[in-house]
């Protein structure tokens, strides 16, 4: 396959750069390097500093991040963005491709689903919050219609108890979520040959053993991208957090992302923040590395 | 300023004696409570915190939240209680002192505020952590919470019917041997000096401090504080009579938690108070904790 490629392309070898191409690509990456590069720089350079935000910084070395590792509220942080990270990233992947799977089949009316399933991604997550809001109020929604089924026992004001208020909160952004995962598997089960599947049904394969065996393979490419959306919206979740606890009761709901931004904007301590924002950097770039270099290698496998 | 009082003439000087704060006006702070709904209760308004906590034992064995509270938006509404408790049982002096990082959150003092805290949490609204400062008011509005700690701006808010039936007692006394201290936060005027047209601002800010300024804005607002020249006049309704008697007859006065101990000490106060409120019988481990932060804190 990678030799025939080869093969039709290699018309002539190109010697020189044509300038409207070279212009294509230096003036985004300029731009790129302006506007995204050099920012991140300064922060990584930032968190070896002491800054206010006014006055120039004052290096302090490594311990914005000794500080980091003996701070309570930091280590909490970590905890839930782990948390949320499996919670939020493994769920939204499962609910996104059952709901792929299940709605694969061109039936009358399987648009209809598709398209209110996908509905909550089209809403600003500042609104869902709001809405989300009064269902968890503790005369909301979900309060009520456990008091009506006789089990108002069960009631809880969800957003304010420790023990229930991070998966209260991913519950929030599963809604929103597995719509938008959903729609990548669609995209991915559209590209599968169907030939294949009807291949190994003829030859007697179950439904499940197509999945394992055609279905998921094939999938493989949509499950890179699928990952490092997850991985990246799961480091980056603020909006529902902030806007429903600003990461309380008492720091039981904080994530890397909203105690980075009280500590740079709330606090006043950059040099600390821009440390925070460091280690979520680190976490997303290792997470998608380690996938690549292991999806890599079963390719060439 | 001339004639204004010597705690606003205080709040306004900084550490070298110069002036540097126009105060236009001040309020004060209470016990809120509905007439119509005590009286339907057959309560009277407490003057000491033993009254205060049998009233609360009434009004809850008719069905009827004795206190209560909104700190899902709001967390700093509870360093209404820290700081009263405080200012009756420990006095002014050592509010500010532990505010200010002079004494510890870990001390006695502080710890003894919680032990009297600990004798009302039953009476405190169950819900209190997940209702946003809106849906508190409303429920207070309606009749289903008896009483709540605020500012004056608790009454402003209200429906003209229900505004007409909002009065407020002192906060009960605790230990008759401290001097009763209020919390009277003022608010007012800083300007730069570095502006760019220093005299018109010194022309605007001494229009400021004129009583005419001060009855206009608050007139105009339609806030019912006191205004800080003591020339002006306030629109003497019953409340802001009452109010400012109260504030007259204080031994002291304190702003609020953040404004005394800074903004920075508030984050703090809210997590440590909020903790309490579910766990106290962590206290000591959540005064420690406190105490760490509050020290971070004021390094930033």
């Amino acid at each position: 396959m990678i030799l025939g490629l080869r093969g039709r392309f290699r018309r002539r070898r190109v010697d020189s750069l044509p300038p409207t191409v070279a212009a294509f690509i230096l003036v985004p990456f300029l731009v790129e390097a302006i506007v995204v590069f050099a920012p991140a720089v300064q922060g990584v350079f930032l968190s070896f500093t002491e800054w206010r935000g006014i006055g120039a910084p004052n290096p302090v070395g490594l311990q914005n991040f000794r500080e980091l590792a003996k701070d309570p509220v930091f280590v909490v942080a970590f905890k839930n963005t782990a948390r949320w990270l499996v919670a939020f990233g493994g769920l939204s992947g499962l609910l996104g491709l059952s709901l792929a799977l299940l709605l694969k089949a061109e039936r009358r009316g399987v648009a209809v689903y598709r398209s209110l399933i996908f509905l909550p991604v089209i809403f600003s997550l500042v609104v869902t919050a709001l809405v989300w809001r009064v269902l968890y109020a503790p005369e909301g929604l979900f309060n009520n219609a456990l008091q009506a089924v006789g089990l108002g026992a069960w009631g809880h004001i969800w957003l304010a108890e420790p023990r229930t208020v991070l998966y209260a909160l991913v519950v929030a952004s599963l809604w929103r979520s597995s719509g938008y995962i959903m729609v990548l598997y669609l995209a991915g089960l559209k590209s599968i040959d169907p030939s294949l599947t009807e291949a190994a049904r003829v030859d007697g394969a179950s439904r499940s053993q197509v999945l394992r065996h055609i279905t998921m393979p094939q999938l493989r490419g949509v499950n890179s991208v699928v990952l490092s959306v997850i991985v990246i919206d799961a480091l980056r979740s603020f909006d529902i957090v902030y806007a429903l606890t600003k990461g309380g009761p008492y720091n039981s709901s904080e994530l890397l992302s909203t105690y980075m931004f009280k500590t740079a904007f709330a606090t006043g301590r950059l040099g600390y923040a821009a440390a925070i924002a460091v280690v979520i950097f680190l976490l997303a770039v290792g997470f998608i590395v380690i996938y690549l270099i292991r999806a890599l290698r079963e390719d060439v496998r | 300023m001339a004639g204004y009082s010597s705690a606003l003439r205080g709040l306004s000087t900084d550490s070298t004696g110069k002036q540097i704060f126009v105060p236009i006006y001040y309020y004060w702070c209470g016990v809120y409570y509905r007439p119509s709904k005590f009286a339907e209760w057959g309560v009277k308004p407490p003057k000491t915190f033993e009254e205060y906590k049998t009233l609360c034992k009434t009004v809850q064995d008719k069905g009827v939240t004795p206190i209560g509270m909104g700190l899902s938006d709001t967390p700093w509404v509870a360093s209404f209680w820290f700081d009263y408790l405080n200012l009756r049982l420990n006095g002014a002096r050592f509010h500010r002192d532990v505010l200010s990082g002079k004494k510890s959150f870990d001390s006695p003092e502080v710890k003894s505020v919680f032990n009297k805290w600990v004798e009302v949490l039953p009476f405190i609204d169950k819900q209190a952590k997940g209702l946003a400062f809106a849906e508190a008011q409303t429920k207070f509005y309606k009749g289903e919470t008896a009483t709540y700690v605020a500012g004056n701006w608790w009454a402003l808010g209200a429906p003209k019917d229900v505004g007409d039936d909002i009065d407020f007692f002192q906060f009960p006394i605790i230990d008759p041997k401290v001097p009763v201290a209020e919390e009277a936060p003022a608010d007012g005027f800083f300007a730069s000096a570095k502006g760019a047209n220093p005299a018109l601002t010194k022309a605007f800010l001494r229009y400021l401090a004129t009583p005419a300024a001060q009855e206009l804005y608050l007139t105009t607002s339609g806030n019912s504080s006191i205004p800080a020249s003591p020339a002006a006049k306030a629109a003497p309704t019953a409340a802001n009579l009452k109010g400012k008697a109260m504030l007259e007859a204080a031994a002291d006065l304190t702003q609020f938690f953040n404004r005394d101990g800074g903004d920075e000490l508030q984050p703090t106060a809210d997590t440590a108070l909020l903790k309490f409120m579910d766990k106290p019988g962590d206290i000591d481990k959540i005064l420690t904790e406190w105490q760490a932060a509050a020290v971070n804190a004021r390094k930033a």
